[in-house]
């Protein structure tokens, strides 16, 4: 069956009464849209068909008129929810327009501002009567926010106006605040080739045609289909207000710089919010900056708070990143102690490895030694009992020379035995030591920190 | 009494590609395109009111449907009694280009998945 086929011209329906209860809930529904009138006669009447027809289709199944109303708003939902998901559309349907028609505003800035809000007792003036600009597409723009053709010479109200109809939104100019400029909607505009630019960059040669600068540029904001134009001073005024930075991600090393006097900064601020942030904001007193401990206060307007938060973040950003940096240099450091570490204690066992080799060379030197010695020993006490026996001069001649030479040789193995002994007793104090410090540098975390110095 | 079953949740660009698909075989209205969903999907699929108008509004206003009312008058009704209104809808040129691209983008996903669970069953086989 196709949507088509299905396309009744009678149905056979509920007929509703001033007690009809799908009326009252219709009420009901209707007061909680809270949608401009037009629009929820819309929702109720397309609501009230989707009713009575469930109704009609109830009924054929055996219901009573009462059970078959009850289910049918039942199915509806939670009456306020359905209200809510209506009212959701059309709020993201204004956002798009907004969105839309904000390339008049300037980049960086919040694009749907509630100006208008902010004015109160202000009038608006009205270049032309607000139109139902929606529904009409005026000749040479698209709905893209794209112009597809030049703008021709003419007068400044009629270029805007063309502008604003490009975007589909109804247009405001504060002509006062364009008047100390000399400017009105009068004011002839020479022809812009503004075809397939967007609103932002057609407003920037507005502003160029015009010779307009800084402060002067006209400026745009849009909320809820209606762009207002008017000076940057203008804005800057009505939308200047009071904001709080806690700096309190910021070290002691970052100070904010909050005076004016020019002597100050040679105190050595790092943040000079009046000189880097929109000088000229502040000269002309349309803002303040006020420093109260890690608080810093700034009046002033809402594109210059939105530059000084920028700002202020990027200075967060800076320290975390030098803070990054120094963690990052600190680990390298950390390596480099480590590799440092080992290679000392390997250098400290080799040290050790050695002087126990050095030790085993002198035990078997020493006990070599003690050996000859006691050959030596030996040998004295055979010659002196030779001595004491043999008669003949010759042989007790001889005895007593073998005799001298074995106790000049026992004298030089004392001396070397001493000599050794003595390289022992040395090489014992230095492996002691050696192990105590190979013991002091295993138990530190690295050791970069010991003395560096391998003991002799 | 067993629980009553409820169907898979749609996700809002689903409930977009059915609606918009449903319409792309002509004009409809809500009540009748909330029943093609059921019907067609056997029940499976249940877009209700608190969602299908606001979906149908939010369709509207982006431009991918057009609309136009029509009068409905019962036949109880007196000949000179106004009827109720009927909201019809017709998928606008800008509807067909977005419904393309949902289904491609549906087929993509499908592909996806598919590949997934061919890969699946052909470890276990």
């Amino acid at each position: 069956m196709s949507a088509a086929e299905t396309k009744p011209t009678e149905s056979v329906s509920v007929k509703p009464s001033s007690r009809d209860p799908i009326a009252q809930w219709l009420d009901v529904f209707t007061s909680l849209l809270s949608l401009p009138q037009a629009e929820a006669e819309r929702i109720r009447d397309e609501l009230e068909d989707h009713l009575r027809t469930r109704v009609d289709d109830l009924l054929i199944l055996g219901m009573t008129e009462p059970e078959a109303v009850q289910k049918a708003v039942t199915e509806l939902g939670e009456t306020a929810q359905l209200a809510q998901n209506f009212k959701s559309v059309r709020i993201h349907s204004r956002r798009r327009i907004a969105m839309y028609t904000a390339l008049f505003a300037s980049a960086g800035l919040a694009l749907t501002v509630s100006v208008a809000g902010l004015l109160p007792g202000k009038a608006l003036t009205p270049l032309h009567a607000p139109t139902a600009a929606v529904e009409t597409q005026p000749e040479g723009v698209t709905h893209t926010g794209i112009l597809d053709q030049d703008l021709q010479a003419g007068t400044l109200g009629e270029m805007l106006q063309k502008l604003a109809d490009a975007g589909n939104a109804r247009l405001f100019v504060h002509w006062s605040s364009l008047e100390p400029l000399g400017l009105d909607a009068d004011t002839e505009v020479r022809a812009i080739p503004a075809k397939g630019l967007n609103h932002e960059k057609v407003r920037q040669l507005i502003n160029s045609a015009l010779g307009l600068e800084g402060l002067d540029e006209l400026a745009a904001r849009v909320e809820g289909g209606l762009v207002e134009i008017g000076t940057v001073r203008y804005f800057d005024r009505i939308e200047t207000v009071l904001v709080e930075y806690d700096l309190s991600s910021l070290t002691n090393s970052v100070q904010i710089q909050n005076s004016r006097d020019p002597r100050a900064f040679s105190r050595g601020p790092n943040i000079q919010i009046y000189d880097i942030v929109e000088p000229v904001i502040w000269r002309e007193q349309m803002g303040s900056v006020v420093q109260d401990g890690l608080i810093l206060t700034v009046r002033a307007p809402k594109r210059v708070q939105a530059e000084v938060k920028a700002y202020i973040d990027r200075l967060i950003d800076r320290q975390l990143h030098a803070e990054a940096e120094s963690v990052r240099l600190e680990e390298i450091r950390r390596d480099q102690a480590k590799a440092r570490h080992e290679k000392q204690v390997a250098a400290v066992a080799q040290s050790l490895s050695d002087n126990q080799t050095e030790i085993e060379s002198l035990q078997q030197e020493r006990d070599s030694l003690a050996a000859k010695y006691w050959r030596s020993e030996m040998e004295i006490k055979q010659l002196e009992s030779q001595y004491a026996s043999t008669e003949s001069n010759q042989e007790l001649a001889q005895i007593r020379d073998s005799l001298i030479e074995q106790r000049v040789q026992l004298e030089a193995l004392v001396a070397d035995r001493d000599r050794v002994q003595q390289q022992l007793d040395s090489a014992w104090v230095r492996i002691d030591a050696t192990e105590d410090y190979l013991a002091s540098l295993k138990s530190s975390e690295f050791g970069w920190n010991q003395a560096q110095a391998v003991p002799d | 009494m067993a629980a009553k079953e409820t169907g898979p949740q749609l996700t809002q660009d689903q409930t977009e590609m059915i609606v918009l698909s449903v319409l792309s075989e002509g004009p409809s209205y809500g009540y009748a395109i909330s029943k093609q969903i059921a019907a067609r999907s056997e029940d499976t699929f249940r877009v209700g009111a608190s969602q299908l108008y606001p979906l149908l509004t939010k369709l509207e206003k982006q431009g991918l449907v057009s609309t136009d009312w029509e009068e409905i008058k019962s036949a109880s009704a007196e000949p000179d009694a106004p009827g109720r209104k009927r909201k019809w809808y017709r998928l606008a040129p800008k509807g067909e280009r977005r419904l393309e691209s949902r289904i491609a983008a549906h087929q993509r996903f499908t592909s996806i998945m598919n590949s997934f669970i061919t890969g699946t069953s052909g470890a276990t086989s």
